[in-house]
């Protein structure tokens, strides 16, 4: 039974403005999916293909316009870094917030706040209004906060690391690491290397449509080869 | 306790059957949030009641901390603000005009201070959801949330300027009297206008951005039509009964009986504008849940 099933699902926003908006633009016109308990899901498909209108979906942020998405109550967040700070709160209070924010419960984030300051490598700045921090700080901060906040099931979109080079380093082994381990993750990427490194499985998403779901090797060897094909025409491909 | 949260409320979707949403029209604010089998409930991701009340007020504090610690004046501020506009509304109608006699000004500052709350808490909540945009489209949160922090800020800036009044009264030679006990009444009372007017607006503003316009012009007309400035009472006849079918009017004298010994209203006129805050706030709260997943698309 899966956490999660996505059936034909579509959204569609209207083109144009004003009152006659009566043309509609099908970001995605039917993509199905299904997510299981404890497995790392890859996304895989050009820019443009509704890989951040899919994650909306998925979050709940937006309703699909038709077809169906049915959860069994999993609490679903974007790995979205820094939500909701406020720059003249400190540290403390902006993991608190950012991490409610998340869904995570207040009494949580307040035990593993030590852990949260350890790992952003804030100990002495923690209760410092984020005003000053640099933008390193920030988000050295907003990656531990999203690390701790530890929904049912994690959307990552593309970027594993932030920061600088070290810490971009540490950041991506703490998301391997979180990815690897039996956590639900739908990992979003146009990068077939990685998504072969972390995923169980690979939906690859075509023209709002899903093309192909498989193993990671078949459905990557697959989107690889279309590539190519494509990228016969100049401008296309990396 | 499961079954409940799932009949409805803010925080949940209503749920459909399997079988009755069959077909796949283009649908805009329509969940289909569907039930798999009767064994587990399933919806679209939703946000449990107590985590929203604890995000919800942890926001509250959190802004008004950041706003204490903006400036160099921090605190002072919330008291200074109120200070100053009441000032210059002294200044002008008390010792530059010498209007209306010595009663005059205490009974104008009353109506000033209730009218600044809502007028404040109408604004803000107003635009509270087009600006949270950037937050709606990060992380699922009841719409619910934004035009509430707004209230809630704004309520707890009120409170300083209600002291001042208070203190004003009384250095003004107002005595304290039995009747001020009925003010928690009357805040209640018109808590509930603001919270009717605040989040019906704050639902359609993002829906029709151009309604923000009206809400402006529409607060500057109010503040003229429910009695901060002249004495409803002077209306007679059908006149007055228009002006006492604005909620807010009612309200003001209900302020000035409690707080100055004038006339109450009569009843009927408090209960209307209960009666209108509570329709309107049902009716703000289903805007809310109606478009809640249908606001982080707009533009």
């Amino acid at each position: 039974m899966p956490l999660l099933r996505l059936e034909e699902v579509g959204v569609a926003y209207p083109l144009g403005r004003g009152w006659r908006r009566r043309r509609l633009h099908w970001a995605l016109e039917a993509v199905s999916l299904e997510l299981y308990r404890g497995e790392t899901l890859g996304v895989v498909g050009r820019n443009g293909v509704g890989k951040t209108t899919l994650l909306k979906l998925i979050a709940g942020i937006i309703a699909p316009d038709r077809g169906r998405i049915l959860n069994r109550g999993a609490r679903v967040s974007m790995l979205s870094l820094q939500v909701g700070f406020v720059p003249q709160l400190t540290g403390r209070e902006n993991a608190i917030l950012s991490g409610m924010l998340l869904g995570a419960p207040r009494a949580r984030l307040e035990a593993a706040m030590a852990r949260i300051a350890a790992f952003a490598e804030l100990e002495d700045f923690i209760d410092q209004p984020v005003a000053g921090y640099s933008a390193g700080m920030k988000a050295r901060l907003g990656f531990a906060v999203a690390l701790e906040a530890d929904p049912d099931v994690m959307l990552i979109d593309e970027v594993l690391g932030v920061g600088d080079a070290a810490f971009r380093r540490k950041s991506a082994a703490a998301m391997r690491e979180r990815i690897r381990s039996d956590r639900t993750v739908i990992l979003v990427s146009h990068n077939p290397g990685m998504l072969r490194q972390l995923c169980d499985r690979v939906v690859w998403i075509e023209a709002g449509r899903t093309r192909m779901t498989g193993a990671p090797d078949e459905v990557l060897a697959a989107y690889e080869s279309s590539l190519e094909s494509a990228s016969k025409a100049p401008s296309a491909g990396p | 306790m499961r079954a409940r949260r799932r009949r409805g409320g803010l925080f949940s979707q209503p749920g459909r059957k399997i079988d009755d949403n069959r077909e796949a029209k283009p649908n805009f604010v329509k969940m289909p949030a569907t039930t798999l089998s009767s064994a587990a409930p399933a919806r679209l991701p939703t946000m449990d009641r107590r985590h929203f009340l604890e995000l919800t007020l942890y926001k509250v504090r959190a802004d008004l901390k950041a706003e204490a610690r903006q400036g160099n004046l921090g605190l002072l501020w919330w008291v200074v603000e109120p200070l100053l506009y009441l000032g210059a509304f002294y200044v002008i109608f008390g010792l530059v005009l010498e209007r209306g006699g010595p009663d005059f000004v205490p009974w104008l500052l009353t109506g000033l201070v209730a009218w600044k709350w809502l007028d404040t808490s109408v604004r803000m909540a107003a635009g509270s959801i087009r600006a949270g945009r950037g937050l709606m489209n990060q992380v699922y949160l009841p719409k619910l949330f934004f035009p509430a922090v707004a209230l809630l800020k704004n309520g707890a800036r009120f409170l300083f300027s209600l002291a001042l009044l208070l203190l004003f009264l009384m250095l003004a030679g107002i005595q304290p009297q039995w009747s001020w006990a009925a003010l928690p009444a009357v805040l209640a009372l018109q808590a509930l206008v603001i919270a009717g007017l605040a989040l019906v607006l704050a639902a359609l503003v993002p829906l029709w951005p151009d309604l923000m316009l009206l809400v402006n012009n529409g607060l500057m007309l109010l503040f003229f039509l429910s009695g901060v400035f002249f004495d409803l009472a002077q209306a007679s006849g059908w006149l007055h009964t228009l002006l006492m079918l604005n909620p807010v009017a009612p309200v003001l004298e209900a302020w000035r009986a409690a707080l100055l010994g004038r006339p109450w209203p009569h009843w009927p006129w408090l209960l209307w504008a209960a009666l209108f805050g509570g329709l309107a706030v049902w009716l703000g709260l289903w805007l809310l849940r109606r478009f809640d997943r249908h606001y982080p698309r707009l533009p």
